[in-house]
């Protein structure tokens, strides 16, 4: 254990524990969208910019989410450098997506009037922040999506932007968003994963007729559990344990 | 809302703040959606909590499962602590001796504490309009004293105090609706949820803690002790009472009402029924009348969500 300082007061934390972690769990506030537990942290959105630095030394502007804490580090979550910095993350965040609610809900629990200079031709509600690309790789390991194009025209979506054909309909990316623009729609017939054009054919139970998973989902998951291939021909309510 | 499979479960908060090692029974559904309740509302909430099986499990002196601020009040005040609480912190944060933020007060009760005892509390919170979340459990009857049948008892069902026999056959009457008396009083937003769709309830609650006003969640929570049925099948009969349409999911908002999920057809009740005991004496007639009512109720709540979605 060591102690750090947040904002003036002093707190224990694990060595090796990042900024953001500490501050979660000691109740301040840091703003963040690309980070989540299950993955690991890129420092992407910027969002999560803090000021820190040794004791006495010269500090500088790091995002929370990637800065591990030592003894004696002291870090500013909101004074006018930090505030700045915000602001102009937020700005440019916002020219991007102009539609994004969670933004407008940032600035306004940071209390900040955000300018807005910029505009995009190209603008949607995707911030680029990747959490559903590294969702995709390392908690569900189908790897379906990726980044396409080079700066401005960026965009996520499948391989060269077709329909991804190692997406396996989970929607963890759709869980994941936090601007909230991957939909996902369901039938009976289908589901389909609206950003990505994945429509995948449901799978219906042969007992009770109800469509329990798509199709492509229990191919994959009969390879990576080898049960029997009867496994997935009963929705969960109909197989016997 | 309803098909997010297995991988989107490990994205979910990992804190616990409901802690386990808490005392409910195996297969005790209410404990899950306490659990459910708090990883969507987040560290930043109170709760005050009617006297009930979430009370009685979670608070045994001189152990506590509970992770945040939280109060055990009576049986039919959760309601009125919950109003004075945001009131309370709403004065606080004026005179400035609260920091300001948003938090989240809940108030939570049975079905008992919510629809028989508490409910004129209930109506009180929700015509003042306070900035709270009613949480209802409901596991259709008082299940912590010894299964006495309550107003959420569905027809048919036999209880302790409404046992079914040769000449009466089980609770004479039906279940009240909780969510249309709430949406009755025109409050910010309303909506039912099942503990075996964990997203959707999660969903709902953030949805809740977004809008202004009273809001009020009907969580069915299964109850394997009362209901004679295996622990183990508990999310098999949430699943059940969603699909066969005995609890239909659906949400009502700014006057309009929304179904959580199209069901692609309804399975017959027999299925949510045979596996408990306490509909184990019923005649095929009587299923027949259940699935009767059933249907028509949900047909009638598909009509309101597609009139009020055309204006």
């Amino acid at each position: 254990m060591v102690e750090i300082k947040i904002n003036g007061k002093t707190v224990q934390a694990n060595e090796g524990e990042t900024i953001l972690e500490v501050a979660t769990r000691e109740g301040i506030y840091i703003p963040s969208l690309c980070h989540h537990e299950a993955v690991a942290a890129t420092g992407a959105c910027r969002m999560c910019v803090v000021e820190a630095g040794k004791a006495g030394r010269k500090k500088k502007i790091v995002t929370a989410c990637t800065f591990p804490v030592s003894a004696g580090v002291e870090v500013e979550t909101s004074n006018d450098r930090v505030k700045m910095n915000q602001k102009l993350v937020l700005e440019l965040l916002m020219s991007r997506a102009p539609q994004a609610k969670i933004l407008d809900e940032i600035a306004c629990r940071l209390d900040l009037e955000v300018p807005r200079r910029f505009e995009m031709a190209n603008a949607d509600e995707c911030i680029l922040c990747g959490l559903c690309v590294r969702v995709c790789d390392e908690v569900v390991g189908a790897n379906a999506i990726t980044f396409n194009s080079r700066g401005a025209d960026t965009k996520v979506g499948g391989p060269l932007m077709e329909s991804p054909e190692d997406c396996i309909g989970c929607a963890a990316c759709v869980y994941v968003c936090p601007t909230d623009c991957i939909k996902m729609t369901e039938t009976a017939e289908a589901r389909t994963i609206v950003k990505w054009d994945r429509v995948l054919p449901m799978k219906k139970c042969a007992e009770c007729g109800w469509p329990f998973m798509p199709n492509f989902q229990a191919l994959q998951f009969r390879k990576m559990t080898e049960v029997p291939k009867e496994f997935f021909s009963l929705c969960p309510d109909c197989r016997k344990h | 809302m309803e098909h997010f499979n297995v991988f989107a479960s490990k994205l979910v908060p990992g804190r616990e703040l409901f802690s386990p090692g808490h005392k409910a029974c195996q297969g005790c559904a209410p404990a899950l959606a306490m659990r459910y309740l708090l990883k969507a509302a987040g560290p930043n909430t109170i709760i005050a909590n009617a006297t009930g099986c979430m009370e009685i499990i979670s608070s045994a002196y001189p152990d506590i499962a509970w992770g945040v601020p939280w109060i055990h009040v009576a049986f039919e005040n959760a309601a009125a602590v919950a109003s004075g609480i945001e009131a309370g912190i709403k004065v606080l944060q004026r005179k400035g001796k609260l920091a300001p933020g948003k938090i989240n007060v809940i108030a939570i009760g049975g079905d008992g504490g919510t629809f028989d005892i508490g409910l004129q509390a209930l109506s009180g919170m929700l015509e003042r309009g306070h900035e709270v979340l009613y949480l209802c459990y409901d596991n259709e009857a008082y299940m912590n004293t010894g299964i006495q049948r309550s107003s959420a008892t569905p027809m048919f069902s036999s209880t302790t105090t409404s046992p079914a026999g040769k000449k009466i056959p089980g609770q004479a009457t039906g279940k009240k609706d909780l969510a249309g008396i709430a949406a009755a009083h025109n409050v910010g937003y309303v909506a039912t949820a099942c503990t075996s769709y964990p997203f959707d309830f999660m969903a709902k609650v953030k949805t809740a803690f977004e809008t202004p006003g009273s809001k009020l969640i009907h969580i069915f929570a299964p109850c394997p002790t009362g209901w004679r049925s295996a622990p183990n099948e508990i999310i098999k009969l949430g699943r059940l009472a969603v699909q066969t349409g005995i609890f239909p999911l659906y949400e009502y908002k700014g006057g309009q009402y929304h179904m959580s999920m199209e069901l692609p057809f309804l399975k017959p009740i027999k299925s949510y029924m045979k596996s408990q005991g306490r509909y184990r004496h019923l005649s095929e007639e009587q299923i027949a009348m259940v699935q009767e009512n059933v249907t028509a109720r949900y047909e009638w709540l598909q009509k309101l969500a597609a009139a009020s979605q055309e204006g």
